[in-house]
């Protein structure tokens, strides 16, 4: 190639404008909110398999309006059986969605379940592979999915355990003997 | 260019008058007259044909800090060409850069000089003035005093319009990219000049016999369908064929089939049965043969109109560009006895772009592989790592058309009906590229939301769009790549002409040039470096490759899918002129009878 041309590519490389594609100003994508909730049955999903992701509580469901709420431990001498200790686990699916997902804590001394104890299972399989479960009625136990292919790794959100937890529960806490809930098995107007 | 300053630049506007030599469409230049004004020495060089043609170089002095101003500059480069003058190394098109200001804003006053004028509210001649003087000057020679008086007067007129024009875009000016915009119109100048070489006596034949051929088309491929009655397509009979092929055609709302050009292509790729039907549709709908400019020495030449589309590529017509034809008619393209020509490419360009632009590894890699849809495949894991195009090209096919989809902001339901499976196969596989790609599609939200944000996206070297009310969200997407694969083709075509490479026209990524056919080989070499080197100028150093097709005299210009129709064409073509050679020789012999029969006694 001749100076000139080579010149001329010279002076046309330089006129490249800096690259503002890649830069952040039209905004930054935010994590998708967390929710709380079940394995979905059509997408796979992983759990955070670390100490800091998981949350022990108290639990109540209300299964009239299908609400979880999480029990501040002072309050369970009002709630009696209706509060059940949990493992608060992170889920997250294939699509970047972070959910709760309540990982039953087995009673030595009751009767064995395997809904609970198969959904245990699934969670710890969840924590290296990606899985999906589905409600196997018959056998009263969860079909757990094992992904066929590698599907890469997942995307956990930035925040804390404690912040998701909040996030997810703000308005779902029964921290006070006034709570409607409890107000409600009381059968107090 | 790089380092000029406006304040340092010597500006001469400058305008010719011209018309095709012979006022034969797709003849090269004749000049008739040009006017240039130096607004520091404040100067006018006026000059009718005769003086300019004496001339070697032109009567102003063009030095390094010189800047040829014009409005459509390659027009005026193209008679620098034909005047043999060496081209000026920087030029500012103020169309250009009207169009790159306004792109994608609506100009009630359109976009020509006198549309620039009133958008900036500068004054103008009269259109209808500018109209009387465009026909005289294709009229051609020989012209009264007094016409030429009123040429040059016109002429003039607009070199005056051309310096408050740029007084007024001054301030929107960015100059070494300006001038990048500029010297692509030297390359325009050269390819509108040379012209794409043709097979003028099967043209001119074509063009002859084009009525009967056309019957005679419509008789042979309809008699596998069926759908044509008295030269006129027919509804219910291709309604009715379709149901007897157990095709599902698309059809409107109101459950009429959906008859567009755009479904019949779909169509005709997903079934290819009905290929041959929809050549013959596009042939009769679109094909006016006559309008294809050839100048008498055989070669299609014709205004390539540059930065016409909103991504600054490109928008010849569809009617006068040999490449806009019907795809079997660019079997017309012939090169020369002694002579080649090959079609360059850059492969899966758009792809590149994005990988580049995204910073993508994944994608990188995949284009890197060389086949980046078997590539993708492997990445998702939907075939094993040592797959390739012959053991797997079921899985392949379904990959690239998901590659390609997202490309052409293909949605799930556009892209099952490509693949001939359930939407949710093609969500699965849209699902998937998001998955592996990632960090493009990041990038692409980002693209999007940035470009939301600031309501205007422009290209690396500043070709820029507002963004119009009503662009498909899709597309605004897409502009990256497009409009930056458009500033890859300037930059190549750029280098290719300093390098001195015969460039016969663009075709959208792709170029067409020409050479002998000793030097073919070699000049192929050239130019994919040039476009090598132009996409690394693009992409910040990562590399495209690029695919050449090289055709041989007698050797036509015929893409695989197209042939079978062309031979169709040309063997009725045949038959038909045996028919009226047949017929023009009993005419012959019916007027001789009575002498011959004179003679016999």
């Amino acid at each position: 190639m001749s100076n000139t041309a080579q010149e001329l590519v010279s002076k046309i490389s330089a006129l490249r404008l800096p690259d503002n594609f890649t830069t952040n100003i039209g905004g930054e994508k935010l994590p998708l909110k967390p929710i709380f909730g079940k394995f979905s049955k059509h997408r796979f999903a992983r759990v955070h398999p670390g100490k800091e992701y998981m949350f022990i509580c108290l639990t109540v469901d209300d299964k009239d309006l299908g609400e979880t709420y999480i029990v501040t431990p002072n309050m369970q001498a009002y709630l009696g059986s209706h509060a059940v200790p949990k493992i608060l686990r992170l889920s997250v699916d294939t699509t970047g969605l972070p959910k709760i997902i309540a990982q039953p804590v087995l009673d030595q001394n009751s009767r064995p379940n395997a809904w609970h104890s198969s959904l245990i299972r699934g969670i710890q399989i969840g924590e290296t592979s990606w899985i999906r479960l589905e409600a196997n009625m018959g056998a009263s136990q969860y079909n757990i999915i094992v992904s066929k292919d590698d599907l890469g790794e997942p995307q956990w959100p930035t925040q804390t355990m404690d912040e998701i937890v909040q996030e997810v529960f703000s308005n779902n806490i029964i921290a006070d003997e006034n709570h409607p809930y409890i107000r409600q098995i009381q059968g107090r107007l | 260019m790089n380092n000029l300053k406006l304040e340092q630049c010597k500006f001469i506007f400058v305008d010719f008058e011209f018309r095709p030599v012979d006022g034969i469409e797709g003849n090269p230049v004749e000049v008739i007259c040009m006017v240039a004004f130096d607004p520091q020495a404040g100067k006018y060089y006026k000059l009718w044909k005769d003086e300019l043609y004496q001339l070697s170089a032109p009567p102003f002095a063009i030095d390094s800090a010189t800047v040829l101003v014009a409005y459509f500059a390659s027009a005026e480069m193209t008679c620098f060409e034909a005047l043999g003058w060496t081209m000026p190394d920087h030029i500012l098109d103020l169309y250009v850069e009207f169009r790159n200001l306004t792109n994608g804003i609506f100009l009630p006053e359109g976009k020509s000089l006198l549309g620039a004028l009133k958008y900036f509210g500068l004054d103008s001649i009269s259109a209808e003035h500018k109209d009387d003087m465009r026909d005289l000057a294709l009229r051609g020679g020989p012209y009264s005093e007094l016409e030429k008086a009123g040429l040059l007067e016109y002429c003039q007129s607009d070199v005056d319009a051309l310096y408050p024009l740029y007084l007024a875009m001054k301030k929107y000016l960015d100059l070494p990219r300006n001038l990048l915009r500029g010297l692509y119109s030297t390359a325009l100048a050269r390819m509108e000049s040379l012209g794409v070489p043709i097979d003028h006596p099967t043209y001119k034949g074509l063009c002859l016999h084009w009525d009967a051929i056309k019957a005679k088309l419509i008789a042979e491929v309809d008699s596998a369908y069926g759908v044509y009655e008295n030269g006129v397509f027919k509804e219910v009979a291709f309604e009715q064929y379709v149901k007897q092929q157990g095709i599902r055609w698309p059809r409107h709302e109101s459950g009429r089939l959906k008859l567009d050009e755009e479904t019949f292509k779909l169509m005709a790729k997903l079934y290819p049965i009905l290929a041959p039907l929809r050549s013959l549709r596009d042939s009769l709908a679109k094909l006016r043969l006559s309008a294809l400019q050839v100048g008498s020495d055989g070669r299609n030449r014709c205004m390539l109109s540059p930065y016409q589309s909103i991504t600054g590529r490109n928008q010849p017509s569809t009617t006068k560009f040999v490449f806009g034809l019907a795809r079997w008619a660019r079997g017309l393209i012939q090169p020369r006895e002694g002579f080649a020509i090959a079609y360059i490419d850059w492969s899966q360009q758009e792809f590149g772009i994005a990988a580049a632009l995204s910073n993508d590894p994944k994608m990188k890699e995949a284009y890197l592989s060389g086949d980046p849809y078997l590539a993708f495949a492997k990445q998702a894991g939907a075939v094993p790592q040592d797959a390739t195009k012959q053991t797997h090209p079921a899985v392949r096919s379904q990959y690239k058309e998901c590659a390609l989809a997202t490309q052409y902001g293909m949605g799930v339901d556009g892209l099952a009906d490509r693949l001939k499976q359930p939407k949710l196969r093609a969500k699965q596989l849209l699902d998937i590229h998001r998955r592996v790609y990632k960090q493009f599609w990041d990038w692409s939200d980002n693209v999007y939301n940035n470009t939301v944000n600031k309501n205007r996206l422009n290209t690396l070297f500043g070709w820029q769009i507002t963004v119009p009310q009503d662009i498909n969200p899709r597309s605004l997407r897409n502009f990256p790549m497009q409009a930056n694969a458009a500033e890859m083709l300037r930059i190549a075509c750029i280098l290719m002409v300093k390098r001195g490479i015969q460039l016969c026209a663009p075709v959208h990524d792709a170029v067409l040039i020409e050479a002998t056919e000793s030097t073919i080989d070699q000049q192929v070499q050239i130019a994919q470096e040039c476009m090598v080197q132009a996409s690394q100028i693009v992409l910040g150093d990562f590399t495209l490759t690029s695919d050449a097709k090289v055709i041989r005299h007698p050797g036509r210009f015929l893409e695989d899918d197209a042939e079978p129709f062309w031979n169709t064409v040309i063997a009725i073509y045949e038959q038909v002129k045996a028919e009226a050679n047949e017929k023009l020789n009993a005419n012959v012999l019916e007027n001789l009878t009575p002498a011959h029969s004179y003679l016999s006694y």
